[in-house]
């Protein structure tokens, strides 16, 4: 499933996936699986990329019924 | 640069100097062939057109049933190798021809006439065999010689006519000098196995020191990121499992006897590639081929070289005819099996980026390229 909470919390901080990979230290194209929901992160690449995007886990990663 | 760089570099610039330069030694290595060629100097004298002698032997022993590499030299005094072509019949009076028998007396082998530096595979059994050389001065001798021996009389006619013994000189004396060895097939491969293995040790440690001083030292510490650790992981499992059906099929293309179509070296460089190509492919199509700080360009440029350098060394080998030998597919392909590998890799990556890039029209993912 797509992480549209990731993609939209990037875009309100004007990043680009480039951006985010180079803040968190993974590929741009792990932050592009991330969002298109082709990967799932550890729990510790999700607590870096709450914490570049200010964030909490339940925010981004959380999923709404 | 940190402590294990430095140690890797230390220990691949030992080995590499070790290597090439213990590499004259091999040269210093006594071949079965240097050790078990005969070597004699014999004199053939020609008075008014009668020779003595007429003929020489030397003999020599088989120990074992199989095919044995017969190397013959006769060659006069002040000749070599590079100019025995220069030798003249008319010139020294005579001509040489020679014929393997058997305790028998049976021929085993015969040369043709003209024959002084000749290399040829017969098959022998155990036993003692003797190497009969002949000198002819006179046309009818050498008529009854090589028409029982060797050829069809029509085809003995045609050569004294062509040798044309009314121009040999009618007095004087040659020294010959001779050499002669019987290698069986084992022994004929040894030093062959030793240079290969030899070149290929020398070639793997230049590649590594060239990969490590020039195109990716600096790149050592690569980081891959958790996804690319995971997908490196699959990839790998499933280019193992290649290999090993692979190296399966080859086995039983071994046991069945169609592995002869080509050396041993060729089926099992074949499943090291095929494992090596899934991996690589896997990787490069899930993104996970090139670490995150890793300077791809020059990489590229790295894997171009390498596929270059055996692509020319390939077409040599197509060009001097070394890739099929005897019908057998020799080693030697694997230079082009190398410049596939490469051009599969190159073409993966191209495909990768065609198919980001029709995603990204697609579906409007952000920054896909």
């Amino acid at each position: 499933m797509k992480n549209l909470k990731l993609k939209a919390a990037r875009a309100a901080l004007d990043l680009s996936q480039q951006d985010l990979a180079d803040k968190v230290g993974v590929s741009r194209q792990t932050i592009n699986a991330i969002e298109k929901g082709d990967y799932n992160p550890t729990i510790n690449l999700c607590r870096s990329i709450c914490k570049v995007l200010g964030k909490t886990l339940d925010e981004i990663f959380w999923e709404e019924e | 640069m940190n402590k294990s760089t430095i140690v890797r570099r230390i220990i691949i610039s030992v080995l590499f100097a070790a290597v090439l330069l213990a590499t004259p030694l091999l040269f210093v290595i006594k071949t079965p062939r240097e050790k078990k060629t005969l070597k004699w100097t014999s004199t053939i004298e020609i008075n008014d057109g009668n020779l003595n002698p007429k003929s020489n032997s030397v003999d020599f022993k088989v120990d074992k049933a199989g095919e044995h590499t017969l190397y013959f030299s006769l060659i006069p005094d002040g000749y070599d190798e590079d100019s025995i072509g220069e030798v003249k019949p008319s010139d020294i009076g005579f001509i040489t021809t020679f014929t393997v028998t058997d305790s028998d007396n049976e021929v085993v082998y015969s040369s043709t006439q003209g024959a002084i530096f000749l290399e040829t595979v017969v098959y022998l059994k155990p036993g003692n065999y003797k190497v009969n050389y002949y000198y002819f001065a006179d046309e009818d001798e050498f008529y009854d010689f090589e028409s029982t021996n060797i050829v069809s009389i029509n085809e003995a006619k045609q050569m004294v006519k062509d040798i044309n013994f009314l121009s040999f000189k009618e007095n004087g004396k040659t020294v010959f000098n001779y050499e002669f060895c019987c290698l069986n097939k084992e022994d004929g491969l040894v030093f062959p196995t030793i240079m290969m293995a030899w070149g290929l040790t020398l070639g793997l440690l230049f590649g590594f020191f060239v990969a490590e001083f020039i195109f990716l030292g600096n790149d050592s510490k690569k980081k891959y990121d958790e996804r690319q650790i995971i997908e490196q992981g699959k990839a790998f499992k499933i280019g193992f499992f290649v290999m090993l059906i692979t190296v399966e099929a080859v086995i039983i293309l071994n046991v069945s006897g169609l592995a002869t179509v080509a050396d041993y070296p060729v089926f099992y460089q074949t499943a090291v590639f095929l494992g090596l190509i899934t991996y690589a492919v896997y990787c490069i199509w899930y993104e996970s081929y090139f670490a995150i700080n890793e300077k791809t360009t020059r990489v590229i440029i790295f894997f171009a070289f390498i596929a270059l350098i055996n692509l020319v060394i390939g077409i040599i080998n197509i060009i001097n005819g070394q890739i099929i030998v005897d019908g057998r597919i020799t080693f030697r392909i694997l230079n082009l099996f190398c410049t596939v590998f490469f051009v599969v890799i190159f073409a993966t990556m191209l495909l990768k980026i065609i198919s980001n890039s029709h995603k990204s029209s697609n579906e409007e993912e952000e920054d896909d390229e």
